[in-house]
């Protein structure tokens, strides 16, 4: 590709980038990536089919390297992070350009710094000739490699100058999304590029930031995800958002309740993308207008016999059978009816069910594992792991928290943060049906318990075969205390049998649907400030769990006692 | 300040909805994301809208001194002192 094809500027002091050093202009960015590809390709000269990766906080540097590389006719690997296992995945390559979070020197690792020297004479760039290689977004999930041509991204960056181009005209591009990712690597930079826009060359964390450099950059674009849209505060600087000329989202539809609080908060109806690392963008929607999904122009969208999406473009080299299933109407719009596979979708990650539970079969405390997703607050993963001998020693030495933060530590190399699992259950078996399998709303039993401020405060936990023995204390603010009663608060007895029941399926791993009590018995009453031990004896034939709260320092005084029967299967 | 450090640890704990872990298993010192307490990037969002909102307190995410206000809970409630007046 001709130089004159990728960059839209006309003159030198056009405007390219906000950088952390200054304003950048086309004819300072031309200079730089001149000087920066002749460092490259003196590294690079014995090398004729050059592979580099490349990962940059910035995205002037990301930049500057990207077209550095393509310039030399390299193949870029663009992941979508700087871990370790990231760097295991892409395997050799020739270079390693940008920051990397491990340092070791035969990995060959080059800062942007130490490519970009100031001044430098060096021959003005014509050409583009290598190619792109992208990672399916996410942080796990045996990250698919794609393989992209310029050609085909500015294929597509052509389709959205032509919807946008108008919104977009003279505004300077800012962004809460990475340009390690398709969305952002397309919205972000190669399409200022593209049609001689500046951007700014940092990810904004701070809506609030964001807002106040786009009054000061006005009329600005910001480009966001459902992430930071999703998480707002009333009192940011909304009213900046006249200084915007729009809010594209993409990585995960927008709640209904989100786009309409930003256009209410902002003034501008976000305009949302749909689309993959596989296929580039498929259709937008501005979903207070419409729900439904337009497909872009020259985009042919269709579902199969299963409902599965089937997209073609110009640029796709083919035609492309996803995962998402869809409902495509008569006037062309769709419908997103959800995944058919176990990749889930969180926080705009991919996160493979499957790859999270064989690291978690890695660690010798576990014989087997199952993942879901469990909204609670927002949404998350969820490990049910049955324990080995070994593991079940380590919870009872070192105690719950300990195991589940031993457990993250173990998956975090290789896990993007979301894609860890925030709850735990622990079990001696993974719950199963009579046909053998774990459907979710087995699964989900035993994370329908008790909201952890509902618990009164753990001391001590032993364990033994089917026995366990907890030592509580009663914190005075359990939100059952108000009101029972006014002024001598006390533990309500269904409480008490909810805690047993708690413990029961989190330390005894007790899988099934609760039937009935028996000999259920209230002896003395347990109030807040008080320490209290819960015994619990699981008989496994019966299906019943046996409970007993009593006196720390005297087992022969009882708060209350009483067995808990549970179905079979 | 002690009372402060120990809000701030409840406050992480229901705001993110953090069941494995009680206040007092919080090291006051430890790091919150990454190693230590192991929080992700969206609870960093989470935990600063958060902060925001309780103690009407202003965060630039951009500057570089927040990454060391949000490294513990002890920088955190020194954050919230300050900031507070």
């Amino acid at each position: 590709m001709l130089f004159d094809e990728v960059f839209g500027y006309r003159e030198g002091s056009d405007l390219v980038c906000h950088a952390r050093t200054g304003p950048v202009s086309f004819a300072k960015f031309r200079r730089r990536l001149a000087a920066t590809s002749a460092a490259l390709r003196a590294r690079l000269v014995r090398l004729p089919s050059a592979r580099v990766a490349l990962y940059c906080d910035d995205s002037y540097e990301f930049s500057l390297l990207l077209f550095a590389a393509l310039a030399c006719g390299a193949q870029v690997v663009i992941p979508a992070n700087n871990k370790r296992s990231t760097m295991e995945h892409i395997g050799d390559v020739s270079l390693w350009l940008g920051n990397w979070e491990i340092c070791s020197p035969e990995r060959d690792i080059r800062a942007p710094e130490a490519l970009l020297p100031e001044h430098k004479d060096s021959a003005e760039l014509c050409e583009f000739s290598g190619s792109i290689q992208l990672f399916t977004s996410g942080s796990s999930g045996e990250p698919q490699r794609v393989n992209k041509t310029l050609t085909q991204l500015l294929t597509e960056i052509e389709t959205q100058q032509q919807l946008w181009g108008a919104l977009a005209e003279r505004t300077t591009t800012l962004a809460t999304v990475s340009h390690q990712h398709i969305y952002g690597l397309l919205f972000k930079v190669l399409w200022p590029l593209y049609s001689g826009r500046p951007f700014v060359g940092k990810t904004y964390r701070d809506v609030a930031a964001l807002l106040r450099d786009a009054k000061q950059f006005a009329p600005a674009l910001w480009i966001a995800s459902p992430a930071q849209l999703s998480r707002r505060i009333d009192s940011w600087p909304w009213y900046l958002g006249h200084s915007l000329h729009g809010i594209f989202s993409s990585g995960g539809p927008l709640a209904p309740e989100d786009a309409r609080a930003v256009e209410e908060l902002s003034g501008k109806a976000p305009l949302e993308i749909y689309g993959s690392t596989e296929t580039g963008g498929i259709a937008w929607r501005q979903q207070i207008e419409d729900a439904r999904w337009q497909p872009l122009a020259r985009v042919q969208v269709s579902a199969d016999s299963d409902d599965l999406l089937r997209v073609n473009s110009p640029w796709l080299p083919e035609v492309f059978s996803g995962q998402d299933r869809i409902k495509v109407d008569v006037d062309g719009r769709f419908r997103l009816l959800g995944r058919a596979d176990r990749i889930v979708k969180i926080e705009e990650k991919r996160v493979s069910l499957s790859q999270v539970e064989s690291l978690l079969m890695t660690s010798e405390w576990i014989v087997d594992a199952r993942t879901l997703t469990v909204k609670r607050g927002r949404q998350g993963l969820a490990a049910v792991v049955a324990l080995s001998a070994s593991g079940r020693e380590i919870l009872m030495l070192r105690g719950r928290g300990q195991l589940v933060r031993a457990l993250r530590a173990l998956l975090a190399p290789d896990l993007d943060g979301v894609a860890l699992p925030r709850l735990w259950r622990f079990v001696d078996a993974i719950p199963k049906n009579q046909q053998g399998k774990s459907p979710r709303e087995l699964l989900m039993q035993l994370f329908d318990a008790t909201p952890v401020r509902m618990l009164p405060r753990v001391i001590k936990r032993e364990m033994a075969e089917q026995n366990v023995r907890v030592e509580i204390q009663i914190p005075a603010d359990l939100p059952c205390l108000p009101g029972h009663f006014e002024d001598a608060p006390v533990v309500p007895g269904v409480v008490q049998i909810d805690w047993a029941m708690h413990y029961g399926r989190e330390l005894l791993g007790l899988g099934g649907r609760f039937s009935s009590m028996e000999v259920i018995k209230f002896k003395q009453l347990l109030r807040p400030g008080e320490n209290a031990v819960l015994e619990l004896e699981f008989d496994i034939e019966k299906n019943k769990l046996k409970f007993r709260f009593h006196c720390p320092d005297n087992e022969v005084g009882e708060y209350s006692s009483g067995k808990l029967c549970f179905d079979h299967g | 300040m002690s009372e402060l450090v120990k809000e701030l640890k409840d406050l992480i704990i229901e705001v993110l909805n953090l069941e494995d872990i009680t206040p007092e298993e919080i090291q006051s010192d430890e790091p919150l994301f990454g190693e230590g307490l192991g929080l992700d990037s969206i609870d960093a969002l989470e935990l600063g809208l958060a902060l925001q909102k309780k103690y009407n307190i202003s965060i630039d995410a951009e500057s570089e001194t927040t990454k060391t206000h949000f490294a513990s809970v002890d920088n955190l409630a020194r954050f919230v002192a300050e900031s507070r007046g």
